[in-house]
């Protein structure tokens, strides 16, 4: 599905990203983590397209993705949730998945209103409840509160069926029931969609992902399945050595 | 608040009906002078609306809105000037020449963004307005005369005709924006101007949408334009002048950017202004910018947004 070779990304002279190789296969939940700092929202700007790579490639479903724009990687099946919540503030919560839903169709009419869709709108509310949101539905997405936020996010990617999802921390201030469902959202997902899953919430991590990829300082220390991961040496310097809050978790784990 | 297909009125929308059935009745008062203003204010109403959907609505400041009126005057000027008065062509020439116009230079300007957007599209307007006033054959400094276009028995030579026609395409204009803005198109086009990011990640281009935004803008100003040369009888390089395109975004901040029916405030309170204003004192400016920075602090949505009632959200919705 999801093919990475090579890849690096530089900030001036700082290497936020250096020779990363990743494989995402059809149906598989892979977890990139890795302390703060490693590199993991660098490495899903540059897949999504959002930076440009300097060196590698990107295959996405078996074409070169590396040089077409965000909007073409989009379409091309990428969905995407940001690490910092990235919604439209101005319209409603079942607007801003209805907008999602219309980038795959035909954006180019100008005299129908579009609030009256119903095509749209269904598919719309669909997936608002799915994530749990449809109570939401009316409310100015600007007026929600940060889990809210999370939820509309993972409803506006999931609404255009991508083939690769792309989730940056999804879990992050999201309350302790909104979680163990998405969760469960999730697994339900990549049984039709093929997930990259940066998370720094070990539980999460451990009881979802089929491979784990980690990262520190912009490198790739290790890759494999829970218990691999789990059992590296390296990775476990680099969380214990670091005194990083996962370190128990991971402990805990192993 | 809930639409489905119906369209509901804020209260913006109702003051702003009140208005126009106010515009409708004032020929009866039988005052050449304030027919004459009447139609002006239509016009440059028409152009706000055209700027508000790229300032408002696309979040892009133009400041060179001014190529697109006067080329809508122009054009019509050029075909006059050599014999073509039908109406239906010259308005046809203005709309479809400014849109081409707009497709150019936006798609050269949108390049870039902000404050060199800005720059940018200054400088190919008054590009513009000295290429206008050094080419011979429009007339130069003059400009050209203008013999007002006929729609077969309507003859925009009359003064009421004028008036009711402007008026008529304002109508037209405020309610096309009205749709545009709420239509499939119109939404992207703000969800762009909210949050570009997200809209490329959900798989728009934003520079198609900002693009096709400026012709419709330049095409709808190009309307205002032709209107124009048939007020005046005359096309001049003061039309492509650069104090136009501010005029235009006074007019918008004054009456309300982001809301659909601002621009016919805008334009109403400018003209208001200017008059009582301008009977005081020769440097009625002076007094005028400090007015618009307090109208724009009691209400950030200009005068529409005194009126705003039951939608004190966003810039979006206002009607
Ligand atoms: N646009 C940028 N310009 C310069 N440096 C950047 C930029 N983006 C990220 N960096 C740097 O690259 C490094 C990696 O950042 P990144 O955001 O990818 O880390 P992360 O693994 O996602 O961290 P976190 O867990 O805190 O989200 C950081 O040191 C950061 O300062
Ligand atoms: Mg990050």
């Amino acid at each position: 599905m999801l093919r990475v070779r090579g890849l690096s990304k530089r900030f001036g002279g700082f290497v936020s990203n250096a020779d990363i190789d990743l494989d995402i296969e059809p149906g598989e939940i892979h977890a990139v983590i890795g302390p703060n700092g490693a590199g993991k929202t660098t490495l899903v700007n540059v897949i999504a397209g959002d930076l440009r790579a300097d060196a590698g490639e990107i295959l996405l479903d078996g074409h070169d993705v590396t040089t077409l724009p965000t909007h073409r990687r989009a379409r091309a099946g990428m969905g995407r949730m940001f690490q910092i919540t990235s919604v439209l503030p101005s319209f409603t919560a079942l607007e801003n998945v209805a907008i999602a839903a219309q980038a795959r169709g035909r954006s180019f009419r100008f005299w129908h209103r579009a609030n009256a869709d119903r095509d749209l709108n269904q598919r719309a509310e669909m997936s608002l409840a799915r994530v749990g949101l449809s109570h939401q539905a009316s409310a100015l997405a600007g007026e929600m509160g940060h889990g809210e936020h999370r939820q509309l996010e993972i409803a506006m990617a999931l609404v255009a069926e991508p083939c690769l999802l792309l989730l940056d921390e999804p879990t992050s201030g999201m309350s302790g029931a909104d979680s163990v469902a998405l969760i469960d959202l999730l697994r339900t997902i990549s049984e039709t969609t093929a997930i990259l899953l940066v998370e720094h919430d070990m539980d999460v991590v451990f009881s979802l992902a089929d491979r784990i990829t980690v990262l520190a300082s912009g490198r790739r220390i290790a890759c494999g399945t829970p218990p691999e991961v789990r059992a590296d040496a390296l990775v476990q310097q680099v969380y214990l050595g670091a005194g990083a809050t996962a370190a128990p978790a991971m402990a805990e784990h192993a | 608040m809930k639409v489905r297909g119906r369209v509901a009125l804020s209260g913006g929308g109702v003051a702003a009906l009140v208005l126009l059935a106010g515009f409708a009745l004032l020929p009866l008062a039988q005052q050449p002078f304030v027919t004459r203003i009447g139609t002006g204010i239509f016009i440059l109403a028409l152009a706000t609306i055209s700027l508000n959907l790229l300032v408002g609505y696309g979040g892009l400041v133009s400041f060179g809105h001014a190529a697109y009126f006067g080329a809508g005057a122009y054009a019509v000027a050029i075909l006059s000037h050599y014999g073509t008065h039908r109406g239906w062509i010259a308005f046809a020439a203005a709309v479809g020449g400014s849109a081409l116009l707009a497709l150019i230079l936006g798609a050269a300007s949108l390049r870039v963004r902000g404050v060199f957007f800005i720059m940018i599209t200054l400088a190919f307007a008054q590009m513009l307005y000295h290429l206008s006033t050094a080419v011979e054959k429009l007339g130069g400094d003059d400009g050209l005369r203008v013999v007002p276009n006929s729609f077969g028995p309507l003859f925009l030579g009359e003064r009421i005709t004028l008036y009711y026609v402007s008026l008529g395409l304002l109508c037209a204009g405020l309610v096309i924006s009205d749709r545009l803005v709420a239509s499939h198109f119109g939404r992207v086009l703000v969800g762009i101007r909210d949050n570009e990011r997200r809209m490329r990640s959900l798989g728009y281009n934003p520079y198609h949408y900002r693009l096709l935004a400026f012709v419709i803008a330049g095409a709808l100003a190009g309307l205002a334009g032709a209107l124009e040369a048939n007020l005046d009888a005359y096309a001049s390089p003061e039309l492509l002048h650069w104090s136009i395109s501010g005029d235009l975004l006074v007019m918008l901040v004054l009456g309300g950017s982001g809301s659909i029916v601002g621009p016919l405030f805008g334009a109403v309170s400018f003209q208001l202004v200017q008059q009582v204003l301008s009977g005081f004192t020769s440097h009625w400016m002076l007094y005028f910018g400090p007015a618009l920075v307090l109208i724009v602090f009691v209400s950030r949505r200009g005068v529409a947004g005194l009126f705003a009632g039951t939608r004190p959200h966003h810039v979006r919705g206002g009607r």
